[in-house]
């Protein structure tokens, strides 16, 4: 797909503030994966959840209009994840309740204040937490040495022993334990900043 | 090496920053002082975290990749995303 100028400023004259496309990109990124994993978990087929999903984030950004800067709305990128919230965890419940058929009234669940508690609520943002997790290793990833991520992966991950892994990539185990704890250290630094950046 | 490597040393080791010649002396003492690999997980957070880092990163059931997402880029995607909608309403139409 070509990117001509026109379609650059047709996607900035979609955010409220043009300088924060990047923040978009993080965003879909990071909550797409979330919203998707929450349909499947309704049992949702892959092409309704696809369409449902593409159907949620339209209406998130449908909604950048109506945020306004200051202190009761908090930063842009605050309120964007809370308005994605609510509206994923509206849409689950009204599905729970079968009110959701196959017209969805996406405006009338866009609930910007209410603060939402709940089973839901909790599979969000336990959701969320994940999706910030598998961003960040995507990003840590790229930044060791193959052998350095398979040492931590097989151990941390795949909850092989240290000696074992040491003994199948030709390492000292000593070189095992540092490349896990390496990866963690990165991982958690990765998920703080992206949670400063989302 | 007798001694115990510092906090200030193992932050240095955990995020690359020693000589080579260092980092092989940490990793054998990493070998066998269990102190300090203890210290090493502690700083690290693995020892916070490690049991949940299995969780998160294992693919479960549903799975984590999105279908079809793969084929384009994410500025396609984006731009996908952000397209004007059908509704009169939508910002951008």
């Amino acid at each position: 797909m070509t990117i001509t100028p026109t379609t650059r400023a047709s996607l900035l004259l979609k955010l409220r503030d043009p300088s924060d496309h990047e923040a978009w990109v993080e965003f879909v990124i990071l909550y797409e994966p979330v919203i998707y994993r929450m349909l499947k978990k309704l049992g949702l087929q892959d092409a309704d959840a696809l369409e449902v999903m593409q159907e949620l984030l339209l209406a998130v950004s449908r909604s950048v209009d109506r945020w306004t800067p200051g202190p009761q709305y908090g930063s842009f990128r605050g309120w964007l994840r809370r308005v994605t919230r609510n509206l994923v965890v509206n849409w689950v419940r009204r599905r729970k309740r079968q009110l959701v058929t196959t017209s969805l009234d996406l405006d009338a669940l866009l609930i910007e204040e209410e603060i939402i508690e709940g089973d839901e609520s909790r599979q969000f943002d336990s959701e969320v937490h994940r999706s910030l997790f598998h961003r960040a290793s995507d990003q840590v990833r790229c930044e060791v040495q193959p052998l350095t991520w398979q040492a931590f992966w097989e151990v941390a991950v795949s909850g092989r022993e240290v000696s074992e892994v040491a003994a199948r990539l030709g390492v000292t185990a000593g070189a095992v334990r540092v490349a896990k704890c390496r990866v963690i250290a990165r991982l958690r630094d990765a998920v703080d900043k992206l949670k400063e950046a989302t | 090496m007798s001694e115990h490597f510092s906090s200030e040393v193992i932050q240095r080791a955990l995020q690359g920053e020693l000589p080579p010649e260092q980092e092989s002396a940490f990793h054998s003492h990493m070998e066998s002082c269990p102190a300090c690999a203890k210290a090493m997980e502690r700083i690290s957070g693995a020892e916070q975290i490690g049991s949940e880092i299995s969780e998160l990163l294992q693919a479960d059931e549903i799975g984590d990749s999105i279908p079809g997402r793969d084929e384009y880029s994410m500025t396609d995607f984006i731009v996908e995303h952000l397209e004007p909608s059908d509704s009169p309403e939508a910002l951008g139409n």
